[in-house]
């Protein structure tokens, strides 16, 4: 059983088959519920994921019909007019729509009428969970239901109960002027739509379509002009679309279909959403080298199968560079989507700060968008740092003149170097949480000129406190 | 007749623009400024945009091409717009080590090709665009005479600014570096500092450190040499790679260091 707070207090929401034997119904109060069913399991309702399954199930109808829609919190409407012959029939028909639904693992009750009114009415309340029936006879059929199927708010319901009126039959006799002057014209204009006497417009959900464009050939084609040719003509139509729905491509594919029946396919992605015609062709006429027309292309379609909400335009490239220094971000996302499309991914990249003090690990690598641009880090580091780090850092053979002391001369790479000034030392302490090395490794980083000049930054890494000392290692992690 | 004068002149002014591309035009903006009034002096200006400048280290830093890449950063942190920085093996460039020498980090956006190989098609490409301020490449193999004239026309095209850093191979380490059609060819070195005097320390504390530039190679200007020294580094060095020159700058046209690389003869 499903429960929610409708601002007062906790209600039910729904109840399976169980609890209903039990007597627990819809809109009584959790308390009331729990009183005649004390072993009642009930969770929290989220009428927002019902409504969205709700969609999606009418979504799922469009297999049915092209023109369906949601009904209320617990209902699909499907326009079924000239669906019917297609199954053999509305009997096969209706047999067929309850499988498909029984597979989805859901219960249905459902109902062919004249009017959407009558069939949601039919679908609700008969006795019977499948009910067809004909053309114009939905007075009669209607006639034993009780009001509530004519879909009112509650207060009409209400007093329509007070009157005295418990079916639908009741009102087609009763005088209609004194009925709408009581209750409103709510009532009768509900009654009228129900019976087919006035039109109930519907509004159909529209399904967003991918955006796709197709172009066959009337003779196959192989080189890369041509293909390049049809690129641009499929990439001006999809940004139209694009442009036109106010979104941008993120993945595009290329679908080239060869005459022998096999398809090529190209994928592109970009950083940010694109509808830049010619950004978007760039990109695809650098892939066009991969392509293997075999005996030649017969048709290509072009889809974008990821768009995303495009923000503000930018200027593009031709306001920018010339003679006038280009100020702050300028258009380069269509240079990063080609490098990134090229050598793939994680291959271009900003270096970001990171948290931590230890030089090797005081950043990261994160990909490049254009939409970035230049990001002002700010840091803090302002202790002599080396342009370039050595990754790893590499073991030197150095002589010390004594503990604490910075080396007297070390070997790298071969190269015996003297060393005659040192500054130093800049301790840093490991980070026990990296290695598996015991807690209190520190590094004593020096700052070392050598005879002829070249300064290197060497530190000599070892455990803080150990009984006896243990001989220090020294890496060589930078040149200044 | 006549009336089709003007017209013919500006053809022909537009055809003489083109032959000689953009040396023709002049401005402000066509020279990146290096910060050290010397160096800008001897280029009238600064580094010329949209060409390329190759620079080369010494010694140890011949592979590592620290110095260099430090001097390059430092130029490039004087002028706004974004660097793409590109190598075919895994960078090791150092943020805090950029910001140091005063370059935005977030301003450089670094591409690791895959291999080597793919650096100078990449290289042309990435010139090509528009709107970025330089392009730093780094190299283990030295680019031909064709492929740099090639690199050199995108350069043109797009007006980024290439700086290419010679980081050779092992085995190529000792060879000297070909020629090439790049606008000006740079190699940057260190010297020994001048130690302060410390009667107690048994290794002194180093001085400012010091820098030589040789501007081995120059089209259509001299070579050069300077040294430079660089203010202490807790003095925050980020305005330039060095304000004060420390011995008046010995501008060497004899140019002693030629020798080494050899290159100047060899290009038209």
């Amino acid at each position: 059983m499903l429960h929610y707070h409708d601002g007062r207090r906790l209600t039910v929401l729904a109840a399976d088959a169980t609890a209903q034997a039990r007597g627990v119904r819809p809109g009584m109060s959790l308390a009331h519920a729990r009183a005649l069913a004390p072993d009642l399991h009930a969770t929290d309702g989220t009428p927002d994921a019902d409504r969205l399954a709700l969609t999606r199930l009418t979504e799922w109808f469009l297999w049915l019909s092209p023109i369906v829609a949601p009904d209320g919190e617990d209902g699909v409407w499907v326009d079924t007019a000239g669906c019917a012959h297609l199954h053999g029939g509305e009997a096969p028909m209706m047999a067929e729509i309850r499988r498909r639904i029984q597979s989805l693992g859901y219960t249905c009750r459902l109902a062919f009428a004249d009017t959407p009114g009558a069939a949601s009415a039919l679908a609700r309340f008969a006795r019977v969970p499948c009910t067809i029936i004909s053309p114009g006879t939905q007075r009669q059929a209607l006639a034993a239901l009780p009001v509530q199927a004519l879909r009112l708010a509650p207060p009409e319901t209400d007093a329509l109960l007070r009157l005295g009126f418990r079916t639908v039959g009741a009102l087609y006799d009763t005088p209609r002027a004194p009925l709408a002057r009581r209750l409103g014209g709510t009532v009768l204009a509900r009654l009228d739509q129900v019976l087919g006497l006035l039109p109930e417009p519907v509004q159909p959900i529209r399904p967003i379509e991918a955006i796709r464009e197709r172009r066959s050939f009337v003779e196959p084609i192989a080189t890369a002009g041509a293909l390049a040719t049809v690129i641009a003509v499929l990439v001006r139509a999809i940004c139209e679309t694009l442009e036109g729905r106010g979104e941008g491509a993120r993945l595009v594919d290329l679908l080239c279909e060869r005459v022998d029946g096999t398809v090529q396919a190209i994928r592109i992605g970009t950083a940010s959403p694109v509808a830049d015609p010619v950004h978007l062709s760039r990109l695809l006429d650098e892939r066009i080298p991969i392509i293997e027309p075999g005996f030649g292309i017969e048709a290509m379609t072009l889809v974008v199968t990821r768009a995303e909400i495009r923000g503000a335009a930018v200027p593009t490239g031709e306001l920018v560079g010339q003679d006038d220094v280009p100020q702050g971000r300028s258009n380069i996302s269509c240079l990063l989507d080609r490098l990134q499309n090229r050598l793939g991914p994680g291959r271009v990249s900003i270096m970001e700060p990171a948290a931590s003090h230890l030089p090797e690990f005081s950043q990261t690598r994160c990909p490049a968008s254009g939409e970035k641009g230049t990001i002002s880090a700010d840091r803090a580091c302002s202790w002599p740092r080396p342009v370039r780090l050595l990754n790893p850092p590499e073991p030197v053979d150095v002589t010390i003149a004594g503990p604490e002391e910075p080396p007297t001369s070390f070997r790298w790479r071969g190269v015996h170097s003297v060393i005659r000034a040192a500054d130093g030392p800049e301790r840093l302490h490991e980070e026990w949480w990296r290695s598996a090395d015991p807690y209190g490794v520190v590094r004593d980083y020096w700052i070392v000129e050598d005879n002829a000049g070249e300064r290197y930054w060497i530190f000599c890494r070892a455990p803080l406190a150990e009984v006896p000392p243990a001989p220090p290692d020294w890496f060589l992690h930078g040149l200044f | 007749m006549k009336r089709h004068d003007p017209d013919t002149i500006l053809l022909l002014r537009e055809q003489i623009a083109r032959i000689e591309r953009h040396h023709g035009a002049s401005g402000a903006g066509r020279r990146l400024a290096t910060g050290l009034d010397d160096l800008d002096d001897h280029l009238k200006g600064g580094l010329l945009r949209g060409a390329l400048h190759e620079f080369c280290g010494v010694r140890q830093d011949r592979a590592l091409c620290a110095r260099p890449a430090h001097f390059a950063a430092s130029i490039l942190a004087r002028h706004p717009g974004q660097i793409v920085w590109l190598s075919g093996t895994p960078l090791d460039l150092h943020a805090d080590g950029l910001h140091a020498a005063g370059l935005s980090p977030g301003r450089v956006i670094c591409v690791e090709a895959a291999s080597s190989g793919e650096v100078p098609a990449l290289c042309e490409d990435i010139l090509r665009e528009k709107g970025l301020l330089a392009l730093v490449a780094e190299l283990d193999t030295p680019l031909t005479l064709t492929t740099s004239r090639r690199l050199q026309l995108a350069a043109e095209t797009g007006r980024v600014t290439g700086f290419l850093l010679h980081r050779p191979a092992h085995r190529q380490r000792d060879r000297p570096l070909p020629p090439s059609a790049c606008h000006t060819r740079w190699r940057i070195s260190s010297e020994p500092s001048i130690l302060p005097f410390s009667p107690t320390a048994l290794i002194p504390p180093p001085g400012p450190p010091r820098r030589r530039v040789e501007l081995l190679r120059q089209r259509a200007g001299r070579p050069a040499s300077w040294l430079f020294e660089v203010p202490e580094h807790d003095t925050p060095y980020s305005v330039s790679l060095a304000s004060p020159v420390a011995n008046r700058s010995v501008a060497s046209p004899s140019s002693r260091h030629l020798h080494v690389v050899g290159a100047g003869a060899a290009l038209p």
